[in-house]
Order: C-alpha cells, then structure tokens, then sequence
C-alpha cells in the first residue's frame, strides 16, 4: 500500500513498473530514499516470497559480493584498504629490493615516482583501487597503457596550441617545450613504469588470492568475473532477487554496476537507482526527477539554487531566514563564531544530535571541536575521522605500550606528563639523565665501542636510560618528593599491569589499565568527559574486534595494528556515538543524513572546496597512464602528456564541480537554518571556486549576509 | 632420528594455551627453521622465553643496534642482576640447543620439544575473552587527573650550543626540549637527512682535490665528482631503507653533482675563488657560552681576498636572498651569523656568505648569497630585491642575531625555563621525531589538495 504522504511526482515513480531500470533523480531533501522504500515495499507485495536487493549505499553491493562468493563456495577473508595496503606493500618488497630478473637487461628502475619508494608504493595502491573499482585488469591496464603511449609518442598533439598554453601556468610551459627526442625519453619511461605497475598490480591480485583476502572491490571484480562466466548462476541470482534498489548510487562505480548488470542484465531491469546528480541512464530506463524540496526551507534552497548557478531570481518575498553567510578574520575567530552559533541552537531546544557541523574533511577538526567542548557542547567527529590518530586515543595507547615496553621512551614522556602523573618537565628531563649513582650500569663494558650498526651521534645508553630509570627507580633520588610519589605509583600500577598483561581478558587488561593510568578529562558529566568517553569506546571497540577477528594476534600485534591504523589514509568512522552528541561530520559521511541545524564551516580555498593536486599516477582507457613526474635527464618538472592531459580533460574543473555538489548536498543536510562560515581573505576563485563569496554576491533572498 | 632433548619434568609451569604461547612456539620453530635474527626480538620479549618482561625488552631494544641477539646475549651486553642474566642466558641456551635438535625432527615434535624446553604446558587461556551475558560496562572508568607537579626550572645539561640547536629552539621550544634536555628517543635519519650527508660529504673529497675550480680541468672534475658521489653514497648506503631508493637518489645525487661543476666554471669565469677550508670547525664563546659548528666550505674570492662561509644545503631553503635575510632577522635561522661570527674570531675579513641548494636535478645550480655591508638595513631591503638570489645583510643585523644567540644560549642554561612549549605552528610537526611524545602539539593544517 503506498502512503498517502508521498508527493505526485514521487508517487509517479513509486508506481512505475518493475520491469524496467528505474532512475529516481533529485536533489538531497526530494525524498529518493522515501521513494526506494516504497519501491521496495511495492516489491514485496509484486513478488511475494522472493527476495530483493537494497542497498542504502553502493558500498552494500561489496558485502553483497561477499555473501554470494562464500554461498558459492569460496573461503574468503574480507580485509580494508589500511590491511589490503599492508598486502600491497608487502608485494611492492620485491621491486623496492631491486629483485626482479626484468632489471638486468629489459627494464629501468628509473621511472616516475620512485625514488621516493614510501610515496610510489601509497600512490600505485590509490592507482590501482580506481582500476579495480573500474574492473580494470592487470592485463587490459598493460595493453591500454603501451597504446596509449605509443599513440601519444608517435602523433603528438599540438603542444603549443595557444589555447593549452594559456591555460597552463607558467611554471609549467617548460614541460610542452619538448624535442621530439625527450619525447621519445619520455615515452620509454612511461612504458617501463606501466611494465612495473602491471606486474606489481599481479603480484598483489596472487598474493591476495593466496592469503584469500579480498577488499569489497576485490570481491566485486571477482564476482562479476564469476558470472559472466557462469550464466547459470547469475540467472539463479535473478530468480532470487527480482528487484534491487541503490540508493546514493552516485557513489556506484563502474565495478558496482557492473555486478548489478551481471545479474539484471545490460539495462538492468528490475533495478532502482537513486541519483542526487544527473547520471547517464540504460536504454529504456524509465527516470523519474524530483524537484519539490520537502527537507530545505525555501532560503536554503534558493542559496543552493544560486551556488548551482541555475539560479534564477524568484519574485519570492518574504522568504523566511535560513541562511547565515559570515567571514571572519581567522580560523580561531570561526570557529568561536561556529561554537557560539551552536550552542544558540541548543539553548533554542535543538536537542545536541540534530545539529551537526559539517567540514569538507573531519580529519583535522580540533578547532571546532574545541571550541564546541569549551562551550560543554558535547561533541563528536564522525567521517574520515581517525580515531587512533585522535589525542585522546594516543593517550591511551601510550599506556598499553608502556606496560609492553618501558624503552619506547616517545609514549613513556607522554604518559608521565599526563594529567594522571602530571611530571614537570624538569622532572621529566631529571628521569632522562644519567644516574650519579647508577646502581648498575647500562653496558657491562662501558669502554667498549658502542653497539652501532651504523655510523651516528646518538648515544646507544639513550635508548634504555630512561625506561630503566623509571622502573628501576635510579634517578628517584633526584626527584623532588611530590614528583617521586606521582611515579612510585606509576612504577606500582605498570608493575600490576605487566603482571595482568598475559593473565587478565584482553578488555579487562585494557579497561584496568585505562582506568588506572588515564586520567578523566573534565568534570565528571562534562562535554569534555563525554567526548573522551566516547573516543575511547570508539578505541577500545576497534581493539577488542581485531583481536576477536585473528585468535592468533598477540598483544604485540595489537599495539602494531594501532599504529599502522593512525599512519593510514583510509581510516574512518562512521559511529554516531549513540546520540547526544552535536556531530562534526565530514561531507560525504554527511550524506543520507538529516539536522535541524547545520553549519557548513571552513568554506574557503583549500578547504572546502580542497585544492585539486593530481594524483602522482593518472590512468585514461584511451591514452593510458599519464605520469606526473618527469624522471631522469630531464628539465622540466612535470611530463608534456600529463600537462597535455590535465588540460584536455579539464580535470580540474570536473574535480571542482564535484566539490560543488559536495557544497550543495552539506546545505541541504539542514531542516531549518544553515550557518556559511569562512575564515581569511577570500580569493579571486580562479583555481578552486569560493562559494561563500558566490552566495555573498548573489545574496538570494533568505540569506543573510554579515 | 627424532627424540627428546629434555625429560618430561614434573613442575612444568602450567601456561595458557594463548595466542601469545601459539606465537611464541611458532616463533620458535621459524627461527629453528631459518636462523633469522628478526625472529628472537620477539621471542625474548614473550612471557613464556622464561626472561623477565622487562629484561626482555631491554634486549629487543639492544637488537635494533646490537647485531646477532644472541650473540649480544653471550656477551653479556646488558649489566642485569644474576638472576636475570641466567634467565637470559637459559634462554640462549634453549634456543640453541632446539636448534641443533631441529634438524632431526619435523615441525609437530619440534613444537613438542619447544613446549617441554621452556616448560610450557597448555591449559585454559585466561586471555580469552568471557562469553558470559554480562557485557562489559558502557562507560570506561578514568582515573582523577593527578595535582600537577609545581614547575621549576628544568636544570641544563648542554655544555656547548650549536646553530641547528639553536633553530631548533626557535621553531619549537618543546622539540629542543625533547631532543637537547631529554635526549631519551633518537631523531633517526632519513633518506633525505642521508642524502645530504651523503652530498656534503662527496663535496668535501672532491673541493680537496680541487680548490681552485678551473675551465682546464673540466673533464677531471666531472669523472672526480662523479667518484666520490659514488663513494659517499656507498658508505652512507644504511641510510636509505630501500634499494631503490639509493639507486635512484644516487642518479639523482650525481646529476645534481655535475650542475654543481657547471656552476663551478660559470663561477670561476665571473668571480673565480678559491675553497680554504672544508668541514671547519666553528668554536666560538660568547658571553661565557660555547658555540660549536663545522663550516660545510670556505672560500677566498680570488680578487678582493674576502672570505666567503658556504653551506650547501640539500632539502627545501630560501628562494631568495631577502626570504633569508628575514629569516635570520625574525631569529629563525643563525647558521650563517654564527659561522659570520666564528670566522671573524679567527681574524677572517668575511664578506660573502651563501647557501648553494643542492636538492634538485631539474635545476641549475643558484646560489642563495648575502653580501656582508656596513650599509644600513633600510638600504638592502626592497620590494625590487624580492625575489633575487643575490642580496645584502649588514653587519647591525649579523649583529643583532649574535645578540639573540646570546640571550637564547644565556635563557637555556640558566636553569630557569620551566615549561618548553609546543610550536604554533604545525608545520614544526610533520617530520618531528618527537610527535608521539608530544600530547600537547598544535592541531595539523587540515588537508589542503584534493585528488
């Protein structure tokens, strides 16, 4: 039965037939997921006992593939890009040892990137996620890749075309200054680093299979792969599962729909997709485009309509303020501005979970996190957000790795100077000296060469002096009497914690330890309380399910695993805390949710939108890879292909006008009123668009400028 | 032949069937198996090696510089009190002889063996995580934060200050502390730090054999240069973590190198010199403090006999020379005024210092260099000068930097600073070795390029 609530133009796609693809387009706020529920509810009734798919993000589709691959019989382990990464790398060995027969005679190390091999190998990872999520294999990537540069070298394009060279910065106009025999230089590095790309991209897909760990695009390439060559199987699928809904299909890439073809055929019939940007839809799907704003007041959506450009001037009058467009002269001044604004919302009776503060990335959100804390806003970061890389969690850690070992002298000063031992820092430089007394040495032979592998300053006693000074007590002497009884306790609470370590439950050993060692931030009940609360479960949550995943891991491994984790690019978390909590919520985590109030904080260049840097390697099916650097005996810093490239592709722009959905879907996360805020002089906008300064300049009615 | 090395004793200890004992016998046969010293760290560190836990990490730490663990262990590397030194070397002694038995035997009875040798004997894993319905507490109990030590001033220990230890300071005070008061974690060398010790090092030999760079000895130049870039770099080849990487920095190094030389002839055509002193020793007290340094190169220009400092410089510098004339008057940099100063003590008439930048292949060589002038400082600035590589300093300003590193060496060892603060600037923290320390550090410069 469908609801009466439902709007005409939703309920036209609600109805529309099953046997077709369904494309349901519209801005954030049009109500799409509404309609795939209805959809799916329909579904229910059309095809009574039988499944159907739905998935409220793409990524769903990667469980998906997992499911099915293991109902067909595969052992598999499912594994993230932080523990793929590792893998990768692990592949990489290898190549980085210069161990490849191909180096003798066929190939040159000397390509692209790799002379900085920490960066080559994190930016060959980034490249090859983009080809699997493509469904690019090894294989097609090497043949693509040699046409594309034997396609470039051989009839290149116009490099003095005005129109190219007015659009490149000057800095780089060397790059298409190029003889036919740098050219030609070029064109054979670019050969050799497709060589060690393809076989690096192998040796990772052998040892993934070995391992049988699989990332969620892994398993989707792998099924895909699966039924095609098995029409019997997807059929069964089909059978299953009459129908599928996606929603935020925008984030689909081409590995997603592909398995959805795989199973509902090239025009997928019987598929609903939801789009807030406009897609390219199959052949005869049937699309159904939203445009009544049921979640955005009126301001809000003509300040969207303004920043699409597709704005124009409504006779509208009287349209109720919703927007708040402020600039400020620094970031410290913002987000004061952002704490204010939010705790005016509170204090207006918006309870703290309907309000959130959404940033282009939460990755390095501490200002306003603080500023929101200092007001006992609780509050929590959710997004790309790293919660092992979080000061709150490194504190933590800090103990674990002191009970394991009291000679990483990074976390044992960390933790000494906590607020739960609170050492001076003369204290703290006292406990790193030499004992006048040492009641034993360090070395038994202290007039024997120090035990170096490799020529350097650095004293070798450095590296136990201070652990053993803490536990063994030598420099207590030297302490005044307050510092002294502060790290007798520690030294008493390490020594029960070592004794626990092996012995207790790994999360009674933590708690024990967290509960000893860590002191509480705040006033008990307190905004700052809640939030360490918070990160800590986040933290502990994390820790416990990598042990209940691998029975074999150590506690060793879990401190590695910690580490590795706050290194990474990838992390994320997407946890709400349980509510009560105002969000600071990354854009794209922000996606499918709904505030009642929202600020959209940090709108400048460089922030929001972020600057565009191509990646290190790009990859086009036509004309292949596309090196940045240009490497050897080279002058210019950069390649005439990729300069070539960037300017074809109008990479930058494309990349800008995504960040501008990206501005106009953080808008219309708010139910009642937006806050805009910037810090800084504006820019002219001419490499990345400044978006407050569009709406400041438009000033659409309902929007108030200050 | 397969047997038993031990009896089966009576008062085994009764030990968890845990991951860490799995591990640890695991760990045990893949050493068996291979020899490879990467695995006894760990070993040493398990609770079931029979070593004391702290003992025990005390050795793994002694293996990342010690060599062999074992052998360090024979040797009796670390001072322990009798009881732990026996644990130690029974520890040795076990490994030792599973090792010899290893090779009779296949992995399932060496486990066997492992068990009986350390006296492991399995049982109930106390680790494991309890099943029961009762879920652990949402809240996590916190300790009440502790009543701060009072501060006092943080007592001094340096005898001598150094230029980079006074930058240091400058960029961040809670670094200098961490490196200079504490000195307990090594800032380790990086492939970057070891290609300029690597270049300055081949300049060095190669200004020996040639001090007065000459058109005529071209080609003698670039064969020498390229030797002893070779060289450095194989005697510095521990530094870069991967092959690769020395290989292709090494590339890089002797491209950059051969700039350098065609720098040198431009050099000796316009203002031909001649190098003096290579790797100079820069002692110099001032006020009572002890200033020390080494000069990368000094040089006597050939027709006023004026003294030029050069330092090469191999990371990121000043583009320009007023971009480090700022520098040196914001008290960000003393490297040059110090070495002014050092030279001047020795009786040199200096009049030039210079940065010559050494990072990048791609580039001519352009050095960044200061004019030593009695001219007032509002004569050598202007926006015209801006960008140029050449430039003015006065002697008031050399001055006043001098001034500065006085009050600094005066501020450090009186004993009186008793909180060394974290930098505002963020950008002090991305390659600190101290970051992990460091609780208090500024919030980084969010992401600013998108892909």
């Amino acid at each position: 039965m469908i609801s009466l609530e439902l709007t005409a133009e939703q309920r036209d796609a609600v109805e529309s037939t099953f046997e077709r693809c369904c494309i349901v387009a519209g801005a954030a706020g049009t109500g799409k997921t509404r309609v795939l529920a209805e959809r799916a509810a329909r579904a229910r009734s059309a095809f009574p006992g039988r499944e159907a798919l739905a998935f409220s993000a793409p990524s769903e589709i990667e469980r998906f593939a997992f499911d099915v691959l293991r109902e067909r019989g595969a052992v598999l382990n499912s594994i993230d890009d932080v523990e793929a990464s590792v893998l990768f790398t692990a592949a990489c060995a290898p190549l980085l040892a210069l161990e490849w027969d191909e180096f003798a005679d066929e190939l040159d190390p000397e390509v692209p990137g790799l002379r900085s091999p920490q960066r080559f190998v994190e930016s060959s990872f980034r490249l090859f996620r983009k080809l699997r999520d493509a469904l690019v294999t090894p294989d097609e990537f090497l043949s693509r890749s040699l046409s594309g540069a034997a396609e470039f070298a051989a009839k290149p394009p116009n490099l003095t075309d005005p129109a190219l060279l007015s659009a490149t910065k000057h800095e780089y106009h060397d790059s298409l200054d190029v003889s036919p025999q740098e050219l030609q230089r070029q064109y054979r590095r670019e050969v050799d680093l497709a060589k060690i790309l393809a076989r690096l991209y192998e040796r990772y897909d052998a040892m993934a299979e070995t391992a049988g760990s699989l990332t969620g695009r892994d398993a989707v390439a792998r099924l895909v792969s699966a039924l095609r060559n098995d029409p019997a199987g997807a059929a069964a699928l089909r059978e299953r599962y009459p129908v599928a809904f996606v929603d935020a299909a925008d984030d689909a890439t081409p590995g997603h729909l592909a398995l959805l073809r795989a199973i509902f055929g090239s025009d997928l019939a019987g598929v609903t997709l939801a789009y807030a940007l406009p897609a390219s839809p199959p052949a005869n799907a049937a699309v159904f485009t939203l445009r009544r704003q049921l979640r955005s007041p009126l301001a809000v959506e003509l300040a969207c309509g303004a920043v699409a450009k597709a704005y124009v001037r409504p006779q509208a009058a009287g349209v109720e303020p919703a927007m708040r467009v402020v600039r400020v002269r620094t970031q410290h001044e913002e987000a004061e501005l952002v704490g204010d604004r939010v705790r005016a919302w509170l204090d207006a009776g918006s309870p703290p979970e309907r309000v959130a503060v959404v940033l282009r990335s939460v990755r390095h959100a501490e200002p306003y996190e603080e500023a929101l804390l200092a007001r006992d806003i609780p509050t929590i970061a959710r997004g790309d957000v790293n919660v092992f890389a979080d000061r709150r969690a490194l504190d933590a850690m800090a103990l674990l790795w002191n009970a394991y070992d009291p000679f990483r002298h990074d976390w044992l000063l960390r933790t000494l100077a906590n607020p739960a031992f609170a050492l001076s820092d003369a204290s703290l430089s006292t406990l790193c000296a030499e004992p006048p007394h040492p009641q034993t040495p360090l070395f038994l032979l202290d007039d024997e060469p120090a035990p170096t592998v490799r020529s350097s300053r650095w004293d070798p006693k450095r590296d136990l002096r201070l652990g053993w000074n803490v536990v063994r007590g030598e420099q207590d002497e030297a302490l005044t009497a307050e510092a002294r009884t502060s790290l007798e306790r520690f030294r008493r609470l390490r020594a029960g914690w070592v004794d626990a370590m092996y012995a207790m439950p790994f999360e009674a050993f933590v708690r024990t330890v967290w509960g000893e060692g860590l002191a509480r931030e705040g006033a008990p009940g307190s905004a700052r309380a809640l939030a360490q609360q918070a990160v800590l479960r986040r933290l502990l949550a994390r820790l416990l399910d990598f042990r209940r995943r691998g029975p074999e891991r150590t506690f060793a491994d879990v401190l590695e695993y910690a580490g590795r984790r706050a290194a990474s690019e990838f992390e994320s978390c997407e946890d709400d805390a349980g509510g009560g909590f105002v969000q600071i919520v990354s854009v794209e985590a922000a996606r499918g949710l709904e505030f009642d109030e929202v600020a959209v904080a940090g709108v400048r260049p460089g922030l929001f939108p972020r600057w565009y840097v191509p990646d290190t390697f790009l990859y086009s099916p036509r004309a292949g890879m596309i090196p940045k650097e240009n490497v050897g005996d080279a002058r210019a810093s950069r390649t005439a292909k990729f300069t070539y490239y960037m300017h074809r592709n109008k990479t930058r722009e494309r990349y800008n006008e995504r960040e501008r959905q990206l501005f106009l879907d953080a808008l219309r996360r708010a139910r009642r009123a937006v806050l805009v805020s910037a810090w800084g002089p504006p820019t002219r906008g001419l490499t990345a668009p400044e978006f407050l300064e569009e709406l400041r300049v438009a000033k659409p009615p309902g929007t108030v400028v200050e | 032949m397969q047997g038993r090395l031990w009896d089966p004793a009576e008062d085994w200890l009764v030990t968890a069937d845990s991951p860490e004992m799995r591990a640890f016998v695991d760990g045990v046969v893949r050493w068996c198996r291979t020899g490879a010293d990467e695995e006894i760290p760990a070993l040493i560190r398990s609770p079931h090696s029979g070593v004391p836990h702290d003992v025990g990490a005390a050795y793994a730490t002694l293996a990342n510089r010690s060599g062999p663990l074992l052998d360090a262990i024979d040797r009796g590397r670390l001072a322990l009190p009798a009881p732990d030194r026996d644990a130690v070397l029974l520890f040795a002694e076990r490994l030792r002889r599973l090792r010899a038995f290893s090779d009779r035997v296949k992995d399932e009875p060496l486990r066997a063996e492992v068990e009986r040798a350390f006296e492991l004997r399995r049982g109930a894993d106390s680790t494991a995580e309890s099943h029961a319905s009762e879920a652990a507490p949402e809240t996590i109990g916190l300790a009440d934060p502790a009543e701060p030590e009072a501060p006092r001033g943080v007592p001094p220990r340096q005898r001598h200050f150094s230029a980079s230890a006074l930058n240091a300071y400058a960029e961040c005070a809670r670094k200098w502390f961490y490196r200079y008061a504490c000195a307990a974690v090594e800032d380790r060398a990086s492939a970057a730090s070891t290609y300029g010790t690597a270049f300055h090092l081949a300049l060095e030999d190669f200004h020996g054999e040639f001090p007065r760079p000459s058109a005529r000895d071209e080609a003698a130049m670039r064969a020498r240069i390229r030797e002893n870039v070779r060289w450095a770099f194989e005697r510095n080849r521990d530094g870069f973590e991967a092959r690769v990487e020395f290989e292709l920095q090494l590339r890089r190094a002797q491209r950059t190198a051969q700039r350098y030389v065609d720098w040198l002839l431009a050099q000796e055509r316009d203002a031909p010199f001649e190098v003096i002193g290579r790797e100079v020793p820069a002692n110099l007290e001032l006020d009572g403090h002890a200033f020390v340094g080494f000069i990368d190169r000094l040089d006597r220009d050939a027709r006023s006999g004026g003294i030029g400092v050069v330092d090469y410089k191999t990371g990121s510098i000043a583009t320009s020379a007023q971009e480090y004339r700022d520098a040196v008057r914001r008290f960000e940099d003393f490297q040059l005024p110090f070495y002014y100063w050092a030279r001047t003590a020795e009786g040199d008439r200096v009049t030039r210092l210079a940065l010559i930048p050494l990072k990048d292949a791609l580039l001519d060589v352009r050095p960044i260099v200061l004019e030593v002038t009695n001219l007032p400082v509002e004569q050598s600035n202007g926006n015209r000068r801006r960008n140029e590589a050449r430039g003015t300093i006065g002697v008031s300003e050399l001055e006043r930097a001098r001034t500065r590193m006085i009050e600094l060496a005066g501020e450090l060892s009186s004993g009186t600073v008793e909180r060394f603060e974290v930098a505002r600037d963020p950008d002090a923290c991305t390659f600190c070795a101290y970051a992990t320390a460091c609780a208090h550090k500024p919030a980084p410069e969010p992401e600013r390029f998108g892909r």
